[in-house]
C-alpha cells in the first residue's frame, strides 16, 4: 500500500473526496442533505447492532476470556464466597442492560417459527414474544434467517429504518410465568445460542423457580463445583432486578442422564413479588 | 482390553496424567514418575541417534509423515453419537456441545503431519506396546497397549496399529487442549486433577476396545 | 490415581563427577548412606513426597549423571526444571572451579527464572577442606543464590537444603500468579506498542 501524501495547506475537498468519516486535514465537514450516505450512518449503526443475525463466537475464545476473569477474580478473592459474590456482580451488570436491548429486539416483527421451545404450549402469553425469540435467536433454520435477512436488506436500500418496523413494542411482561419464560428461551438463546434445557417450578415453595442447563456453555471446561456458574446466577439476577422481580438466585449441579454437568438455576423472588401477583392478577 | 494405560508427560518429563485401565496391580505413582521421566530421557536419546542426514536432507523429504484419518476412533462403534443427534435435532443445533470446542460430530477429520520425527513412536516387547505422540510443543501423550504386533493376526480386536494409537492420541490432545487448557484452576506443567478430562479420557479408551 | 498430589516439582542436581550428588539425594530420599561409588549413567530418580501449606508436593529430583561424556543428554534435562541444586565437593577445588561452567549451562539451557542453589558437599571432611566456607559464600552472593555446606555422611543440612527450594519454588509460584492477575496494566503501559499495519487491502480504516 502506499502512503497517501499529507498535504496540510490544502483544503482541497477534491483530493479526498473518496475518503470517509472525519478528515484531519480538512476538518469537519459540512454535511449537506442531499448526501445520502451521511443521513444513512446514524441510522444504520442502530439498525445493526439491534439486528438479529446469525452470529458466531469462537467458544474457544469465549471460554478462555471467561477462563482470565474466573482465575483474576479468584487470585483476589479471600474466600469462595467472595469469589462467588464477586462473579455474581460481574454477571448483575451484564444482566441488568439486557433487558432493555432484548424487550426491544423481541419488538421487531418476525414471521418465522422455526426453533420451539418446551413452553410454547403451555404459554398463555398473549404477545408472539416466544415466536420472535424463535425467530431471531442465533442458528435457527432457514426461515427465519431469511426474514432477518429481508429486512437488514431493506433499511441497507435506505428506503426503510428499523424502528419504522417496529409496530407495537413489545411491553415487558408482568407475570412471574412470562418473565421466566422470556429468561428461558430469549435471554439463554441470546447468551448462549440454545434455549435452556427446562424451566421448573418449585413443589415445595411457591416464590422458588428453577431454570436447568445441560450443558452450560461457559463452565463446561470447568471441573468441580458450581461456583463459577454464579457468573451465570449474576447475569438471571441482573435482568430479573432490573424487570422488577427482585430475586436470588443460586447455582447447584444435579448430574442426570449422563449431563455431568447438569447446572440448576435456582430463582427464589422476594415475597412481595408474589404478594403483587397475587393483587393483580388474583391467583 | 486393548489399551493398558495412558500416560501424559509435559515438556519437562514429568508425569502428569496417568490412568491404568486393566485390573491388574499397578505400579505405585512413583513408579509411574520414574517411568515417564526415564521415557522422556530415552526420547531425547533415541532423537540424537537419528543420523542427520534424515532429519534434515533428501530422505527427510522421502519419508511421509502423513497420519491417515481413521473415522471416529474412540466413539461408541454402534454409529457413534445417535441420541446426541437426536437429542439436538429439534432444536437445529449441531452437536459441537458434546465435544467442546469442536465443531461437527468428529474431533478431526483430515489426515494430519506427525510432529514426532526424530523420537520414538511405537515401542514393541514381548508383554506390550507402546504408542507415543508428541505435540508441536513437546507435550507426549502414550498409549500403552497389551497387543502386541505377533498375535494381532488370530484377534477379534480391531488391529491397533499405530495409526489408530495416533489419531486416538490426538483425539486425546483435542480433549487436553479443552478440559485442561481452560480450567482456570489448573497451574501449567502440574498434574492434571480435572475429573472432566479423566472422564473423557475414559470414555474413549472404553469405546475403543 | 492422580489425585495423590497436588503439585510436581522438577529438581535437577548437577555438579562435577564425584562429588557427591547421588549421595546426597539417597540422605534425603531414603535417608541412608552408602560409600561405595557408583557412576550415575545418564540420569537418576528418586522422588520424595512433602507436605507445604496444606499441599501434597512431589518433589521429583533429577540427578544427572557429572561425567563429561554424558554431558550432551544432561542438556535436555534442564527443560522445564524448577530448582537447580548445584554441588560441589569442598575438599575438591576443581569442582568448585566448575561451578562456574555449570551456571553457564544453566544460563544456557534453563529458564531465567529458575531458582538456584548452591551446596558445599562432604563438610564432615573438616580436615581436607580446600573450599573455605567465606570464599564460597561470597561466591554465592556475587550469583545471587542461596549457599549452604551439607554433609551427606552426617546428613548436615541435606534435609534443609531441598525442603528450602521447594518452599521457594511453591512461593514464587503463588507469587506469579499473584502477579499475572495484578498490576500488569500498570506496568506495562510504557512499552506497549499497539500500533501495526494492517495487512488486509482495505488500508486507511486500521484503527477505531
Amino acid at each position: 500500500m502506499s502512503q497517501r501524501i499529507i498535504l496540510p495547506s490544502t483544503s482541497d475537498e477534491g483530493v479526498f473526496n473518496n475518503s470517509e468519516g472525519y478528515e484531519y486535514t480538512i476538518g469537519p465537514k459540512q454535511s449537506l442533505p442531499n448526501e445520502a450516505s451521511m443521513a444513512m450512518i446514524p441510522s444504520r449503526l442502530y439498525n445493526e447492532s439491534l439486528m438479529f443475525r446469525k452470529q458466531e463466537v469462537s467458544l474457544s475464545a469465549t471460554t478462555f476470556l471467561f477462563q482470565g476473569m474466573v482465575s483474576y477474580i479468584h487470585s483476589h478473592s479471600k474466600s469462595s464466597t467472595e469469589f462467588e459474590s464477586t462473579l455474581n456482580e460481574h454477571g448483575f451488570s451484564i444482566g441488568s442492560k439486557l433487558l432493555e436491548l432484548l424487550n426491544l429486539r423481541a419488538s421487531i416483527p418476525a414471521t418465522a417459527h422455526s426453533r420451539t421451545s418446551n413452553f410454547l404450549g403451555t404459554s398463555a402469553s398473549s404477545n408472539n414474544a416466544l415466536n420472535e425469540t424463535a425467530g431471531s435467536a442465533t442458528g435457527s433454520g432457514a426461515n427465519s434467517l431469511g426474514a432477518s435477512e429481508h429486512i437488514y436488506h431493506n433499511h441497507e436500500n435506505g428506503s426503510d429504518s428499523i424502528a419504522s418496523l417496529i409496530t407495537n413494542t413489545r411491553s415487558r411482561d408482568l407475570k412471574i410465568l412470562d418473565m421466566l419464560q422470556f429468561v428461558h428461551g430469549t435471554v439463554w438463546s441470546y447468551l448462549f445460542g440454545h434455549v435452556s434445557d427446562d424451566l421448573v417450578k418449585s413443589s415445595e415453595r411457591d416464590n422458588e423457580y428453577m431454570i436447568v442447563d445441560n450443558r452450560p456453555v461457559l463452565t463446561q471446561f470447568i471441573p468441580g463445583g458450581v461456583s463459577c456458574d454464579y457468573f451465570v446466577c449474576g447475569i438471571i439476577q441482573g435482568f430479573l432486578n432490573t424487570a422488577e422481580f427482585p430475586c436470588k438466585v443460586s447455582a447447584h449441579c444435579m448430574p442426570q442422564n449422563g449431563f455431568d454437568r447438569r447446572v440448576v438455576y435456582l430463582i427464589q423472588f422476594d415475597k412481595h413479588v408474589l404478594e403483587r401477583e397475587g393483587l393483580r392478577f388474583g391467583q | 482390553m486393548a489399551i493398558k494405560a495412558i500416560l501424559v508427560i509435559n515438556k519437562s518429563g514429568g508425569l502428569v496424567y496417568h490412568r491404568n485401565f486393566s485390573n491388574e496391580e499397578s505400579l505405585s505413582s512413583n513408579d509411574y514418575l520414574i517411568i515417564a521421566s526415564t521415557l522422556h530421557g530415552a526420547f531425547a536419546i533415541a532423537s540424537q541417534l537419528t543420523p542427520r542426514a534424515v532429519q534434515l536432507g533428501e530422505a527427510s523429504n522421502a519419508v511421509d509423515y502423513t497420519i491417515p484419518y481413521i473415522p471416529y476412533v474412540g466413539f461408541p462403534r454402534s454409529n457413534a453419537n445417535q441420541n446426541e443427534k437426536s437429542r439436538f435435532s429439534s432444536n437445529n443445533v449441531s452437536i459441537t456441545t458434546s465435544l467442546g470446542s469442536f465443531k461437527g460430530d468428529d474431533y478431526f477429520k483430515e489426515p494430519f503431519q506427525s510432529w514426532n520425527k526424530s523420537g520414538i513412536r511405537q515401542l514393541c516387547t514381548d508383554q506390550f506396546t507402546m504408542f507415543i505422540y508428541q505435540t508441536m510443543t513437546g507435550l507426549k501423550f502414550i498409549a500403552i497397549s497389551t497387543q502386541i504386533p505377533a498375535n494381532v493376526n488370530n484377534s477379534d480386536y480391531p488391529i491397533i496399529s499405530i495409526q489408530v494409537a495416533d489419531n486416538l492420541l490426538r483425539k486425546i490432545y483435542c480433549v487436553y487442549s479443552d478440559y485442561v487448557m481452560k480450567d482456570p484452576f489448573y497451574s501449567m506443567e502440574m498434574p492434571i486433577k480435572s475429573e472432566l478430562f479423566d472422564q473423557r479420557v475414559r470414555q474413549m479408551v472404553s469405546n475403543i476396545a | 490415581m492422580n489425585s495423590e498430589y497436588d503439585y510436581l516439582f522438577k529438581l535437577l542436581l548437577i555438579g562435577n563427577s564425584g562429588v557427591g550428588k547421588s549421595c546426597l539425594l539417597l540422605r534425603f530420599s531414603d535417608d541412608t548412606y552408602t560409600n561405595d561409588y557408583i557412576s550415575t549413567i545418564g540420569v537418576d530418580f528418586k522422588i520424595k513426597t512433602v507436605e507445604l501449606d496444606g499441599k501434597t508436593v512431589k518433589l521429583q529430583i533429577w540427578d544427572t549423571a557429572g561425567q563429561e561424556r554424558f554431558r550432551t543428554i544432561t542438556s535436555s534435562y534442564y527443560r522445564g526444571s524448577h530448582g537447580i541444586i548445584i554441588v560441589y565437593d569442598v575438599t575438591d577445588q576443581e569442582s568448585f572451579n566448575g561451578v562456574k561452567m555449570w551456571l553457564q549451562e544453566i544460563d544456557r539451557y534453563a529458564t531465567s527464572t529458575v531458582l538456584k542453589l548452591l551446596v558445599g558437599n562432604k563438610c564432615d571432611l573438616e580436615d581436607k577442606r580446600v573450599v573455605e566456607y567465606d570464599v564460597a559464600r561470597e561466591f554465592a552472593e556475587a550469583n545471587k543464590m542461596p549457599f549452604l555446606e551439607t554433609s551427606a555422611l552426617d546428613s548436615t543440612n541435606v534435609e534443609q537444603a531441598f525442603l528450602t527450594m521447594a518452599k521457594q519454588i511453591k512461593d514464587s509460584m503463588a507469587q506469579q500468579h499473584a502477579r499475572d492477575g495484578g498490576s500488569n496494566a500498570k506496568d506495562d503501559q510504557g512499552n506497549v506498542n499497539l500500533k501495526g499495519q494492517s495487512l488486509t487491502n482495505n488500508a486507511g480504516n486500521g484503527c477505531c
